[in-house]
């Protein structure tokens, strides 16, 4: 990990991370999910509750997901999906 | 009730299908993918029967399964049409599923070669299948195409797909080209495939849906999208893969057509306004779910359709075009399609109109059997007096209208779908107890919401066993969709007073936990 992820890491917003984990468990009725954890591997998220979080993170944070933002590692980890919302709402601001 | 129509354009293969089509329209797009790799008809001709005689010199034949292990991809198609030139049947193996399973259904099946790419994972082989990698097939020089005879006839084997079984394997379904061509023929001339088609390829090649996102795109000269390896979970991934490139048909499972329309608005629906087809089948349709369809998608531009069937009859035997308007209760599974009959029966009774019973499958959509299970195969597909005719039991429960019409209403038994993929809870049951610190166990589905659904095993486990150990035998044994997601602990199983388990007490219990 390089010094400007280590910089990402900081300013992250546990707001998100608090929306997220809830939106997550109030499906899945999980409630300790690490943040660092491969929600797509570990089998918390499949292709069809990945659709519901997509239409999710988009509704509750209001933004555009583009194609190009798109990626399995973007959205693997609650820590990630946090790092992603937290750049596209900064760079819509 | 039985449609017949065009059996003398039956008497073809996958592979010919194709190879007529490429000679109609050599320079058409035929396949495209989101890296940018696209391939004309002519150019994907000349790498399948490249790679078809390369296999050939390695041992392929007929009725002898080829494995494939690849992502979906460009190279998967080639590997798939490879495997159908050299005159084998393909059999589909998971990139993701532990070795053992898939050296386990390659041993079932009795492949004697196994098709990879070098992107793929190496697979640790016995000695009975020998590994051929893509790139290498191909690059050999020495090797023609023009004279590639066929060997495989209308009555040989196509696939052999792998669906779960409750003795703790699963078992190979053996597909013969006839029956996949009068799928596909029928489907073309039902839905008006034209050249300027496009069909997307999502679904992962394991499950039979697969196959006419595969190969029906040819049948009509339209060319195919491949959607990239694990993209499907994203909405946005489908939605612009149908905007740049026209799709016209798509194929959803229910559930998953239910979150996607909750995902689209006004600017998204634009972006589909290419397609023509939106194609479920997999689970039930629900009459919400197709008036929520309508409520976006207007019924001129853009139809919804049901469609019925096991892997044991070639992917589909019933339609239902969905209508806009006047949905009734329930949407029914529909109307046979071409050559094939479905029957409503309680055993050796052909049932009336009206009455619920197993449905019962016959015409030329049946499968051979399961492959090397002779026994297996005469318990589900046998000789029914009353109708005259070999059929397949499904264990589906229906019933049929009047006018041929029918309607589906559940299981007789413990298989399950979780998010349309079909799962004997009794398979994993097996499995684990394989292990030998399994001492008793029961599977059971417990549904969180209508969309989360967690596959938990309650497990009696001998003195000092290590629970973790037997979740790792689990994982290193069975696919992703069929491990279970948790593991419970237990002194004893509830019973009912047959001594079978109590299901329904366990599904409660799973909820409490």
């Amino acid at each position: 990990m390089n010094i400007t992820d280590n910089k990402k890491m900081t300013e992250v917003n546990p707001e998100i991370n608090n929306q997220v984990v809830a939106f997550i468990s109030a499906h899945t009725g999980i409630d300790e999910i690490d943040e660092h954890e491969n929600i797509f591997e570990s089998g918390l998220v499949n292709s069809l509750f990945a659709i519901e979080l997509m239409t999710f993170i988009e509704k509750q944070f209001n933004i555009k997901v583009t194609i190009q933002d798109l990626s399995l590692d973007t959205f693997s980890t609650i820590s990630k999906i946090n790092e992603f919302v937290t750049a596209k709402m900064t760079s819509n601001v | 009730m039985i449609s017949t129509k065009n059996i003398a354009s039956l008497n073809t293969t996958l592979h010919r299908v194709f190879e007529d089509t490429a000679i109609e329209f050599p320079k058409k797009i035929a396949v495209s993918d989101a890296m940018g790799n696209t391939m004309t008809y002519g150019e994907l001709l000349v790498r399948a029967k490249r790679l078809g005689s390369a296999l050939r010199l390695r041992g392929a034949e007929r009725n002898i399964p080829v494995g494939i292990v690849m992502e979906r991809s460009v190279d998967m198609l080639v590997g798939i049409l490879g495997i159908l030139f050299s005159g084998a049947p393909y059999l589909p193996l998971d990139p993701s599923a532990p070795n053992s399973r898939n050296c386990r259904i390659l041993s079932l099946a009795g492949a004697n070669l196994l098709l990879t790419n070098e992107s793929s994972a190496t697979l640790e082989l016995t000695e009975a299948c020998v590994q051929v990698i893509l790139e290498e097939a191909e690059s050999e020089v020495n090797i023609g195409n023009s004279d590639l005879e066929y060997i495989s006839n209308p009555d040989d084997l196509a696939y052999v797909i792998f669906t779960s079984g409750s003795t703790g394997d699963p078992k190979g379904v053996m597909i013969e080209h006839k029956s996949a061509i009068n799928r596909l023929q029928w489907m073309k001339e039902e839905y008006d495939l034209v050249p300027e088609d496009v069909l997307i390829q999502k679904t992962p090649y394991i499950f039979d849906v697969s196959v006419w996102e595969i190969f029906l795109w040819y049948f009509g000269g339209a060319s195919l999208f491949i959607l990239e390896h694990g993209y499907e979970k994203f909405p946005q991934a489908i939605v612009s893969a149908v905007q740049e490139n026209k799709v016209s048909f798509m194929h959803f499972i229910p559930s998953l057509l239910n979150v996607f329309l909750n995902y689209i608005g006004p600017p998204e629906l634009e972006s589909l306004s290419s397609l023509k087809y939106v194609f479920c089948s997999g689970e039930s349709l629900g009459v919400t779910l197709a008036e929520k369809f309508y409520s976006l998608f207007t019924y001129e531009n853009t139809r919804l359709v049901n469609f019925y069937g096991p892997t044991e009859a070639t992917v589909d035997v019933t339609y239902f075009n969905v209508p806009s308007h006047d949905l009734g209760q329930n949407i029914p599974i529909g109307r046979s399609i071409a050559n094939t009959g479905l029957h409503i029966i309680d055993g050796d009774e052909v049932l009336n109109e009206g009455d619920t019973g197993e449905i019962a499958i016959s015409g030329i959509n049946l499968a051979k059997g399961y492959i090397n299970q002779p026994a297996l195969t005469n318990q589900h597909f046998v000789y029914h007096t009353g109708i005259g005719k070999r059929i397949y039991k499904t264990g589906d429960l229906g019933t049929m209208t009047s006018d041929g019409l029918v309607y589906f209403y559940g299981r007789n038994d413990d298989q399950v779908k979780v998010r349309g993929i079909r799962i004997e809870l009794g398979e994993i049951e097996n499995l684990l107890l394989r292990h030998p610190n399994v001492k008793e166990c029961a599977v059971v589905l417990d549904k969180k919401s209508e969309n989360v659904v967690f596959i938990v095993a309650h497990i009696i486990v001998r003195e000092n066993a290590d629970l973790d150990e037997i979740k790792n035998y689990a994982k290193s044994s069975l696919p992703a969709y069929m491990t279970p997601n948790r593991y419970l602990e237990v002194t004893e199983l509830p019973r009912l007073a047959s001594g079978k388990i109590d299901r329904k007490q366990l599904r409660s219990s799973a909820l409490i936990n």
